[in-house]
């Protein structure tokens, strides 16, 4: 699929920069990329750097920018460097002395600025003291506390008139609600008693163990005649013609 | 790979009392990204140790209406150089043009250096132009 030697160019960002022709001999196939895992015949430099996800295509002509790990400080004075004198800024004269006098005056107010900031921090460090600030803090509850009795105390008057008032209020009320209720009971038991009157007066006419034979005797002697006719001009005939009697088994008979 | 143990970035509020204090940046942000906490914490520590308070922030990039943003706790700030905490350069200088402390002579000195630069690319923009005049006349 793809030759497992080939040649990669490589180029450098940083201090270090320089163009370094590395051999690679292994990669791992993942998800059409591949990630470099060893690179043969590099320094350590190389090895502990490279970004695991960066892609090195089949492609030999493909160049790749690898960053390289700073030198360790273990490592001694590159040769490119060895001799290399650093250059010093040169500052003008003028610059330097009004930088001096600009410096001067900073420090001067810096210092002033920074005592007063640390005398500030002990005043505070006294004047917010746990304890002082407990006393005060007490004394202040001790104040609210007097005013809110004050306040108590006024609405414990008023709330005593309102309560009175409506105490007055619910008695009265009270008073007509139980006068309406003795006269609705009063009512009632009028009421009552009449039923009980008008039951009274048909409770004469009932049978009872006493009259039992009577009202059977009574019953069986008078035959009451319920028979009653009408006829087209809505006149009733009760008791003018007699019983007719029907002999039932002769109508069945009849009818077979 | 998250820091371990992670500590809040407002501070930890632990204090070392004999070390030395000091109000430093901590650069948070990412790769090419800067952005900076203001936080007082012993001066031995690393950059990324627990701080003890964090005193404000500041975003070095400017944003879309090109300003710097920078915030600060000045009551904390005034707290701590109270105790003795020690602002570091960058941060005094930030402070002295916010206006709470003097102006640092590195501001006045990158000021002019910045004028004298300017001054020079307009009289070497200047000069270009007479030159290109000149060879225009005398063509």
């Amino acid at each position: 699929m793809f030759s497992k030697k080939f040649n990669l160019i490589i180029l450098t960002p940083n201090k270090y920069e320089m163009k370094a022709i590395v051999r690679y001999e292994q990669f791992i196939l993942c998800e059409n990329m591949l990630r470099v895992t060893k690179l043969i015949g590099s320094s350590t430099l190389i090895t502990g750097n490279l970004v695991s996800c960066e892609c090195a295509a089949t492609n030999s002509l493909y160049s790749q920018i690898i960053r390289w790990k700073r030198k360790p400080i273990w490592l001694p004075t590159a040769k490119s460097k060895m001799f290399r004198v650093p250059v010093k800024p040169v500052i003008p004269k003028e610059d330097n002395d009004e930088l001096q006098r600009l410096s001067n005056i900073y420090r001067t107010y810096m210092r002033s600025l920074r005592k007063y900031m640390i005398m500030i921090g002990k005043k505070n460090e006294i004047q917010f003291d746990h304890s002082v600030v407990e006393a005060a803090e007490a004394a202040d509850f001790e104040k609210c506390s007097a005013i809110n009795n004050e306040w108590n105390e006024e609405i414990a008057d008023i709330r005593k008139y309102r309560l009175h008032k409506e105490r007055t209020q619910r008695d009265v009320g009270n008073w007509w609600r139980m006068k309406n209720y003795k006269e609705m009971l009063a009512e009632n038991q009028e009421k009552v008693e009449e039923e009980v009157r008008s039951v009274k007066k048909q409770a004469e006419s009932f049978i009872t163990a006493e009259n039992i034979d009577q009202a059977i005797e009574e019953a069986l002697t008078i035959v009451i005649d319920h028979n009653a006719a009408i006829d087209h001009d809505g006149n009733f005939y009760k008791g003018e013609y007699s019983d007719t009697k029907i002999d039932i088994k002769q109508e069945r008979q009849l009818k077979q | 790979m998250p820091r371990m143990p992670l500590h809040p970035a407002v501070g930890t509020g632990k204090i070392n009392p004999f070390a030395k204090k000091v109000i430093r940046f901590v650069r948070y942000g990412c790769t090419n990204r800067p952005f900076y906490h203001i936080v007082v914490m012993e001066a031995y520590k690393g950059q990324r140790q627990p701080p003890t308070e964090q005193l404000g922030s500041y975003d070095s990039r400017v944003n879309v209406h090109n300003e710097r943003l920078v915030a600060f706790n000045f009551e904390r700030i005034r707290y701590w150089l109270g105790r003795g905490a020690q602002p570091t350069k960058s941060v005094a200088e930030l402070l002295g043009l916010a206006g709470f402390f003097p102006i640092h002579p590195r501001s006045y000195m990158t000021a002019w250096r910045h004028r004298r630069l300017n001054d020079k690319q307009a009289a070497q923009a200047k000069d270009a132009e007479e030159e290109s005049k000149e060879a225009s006349q005398t063509s």
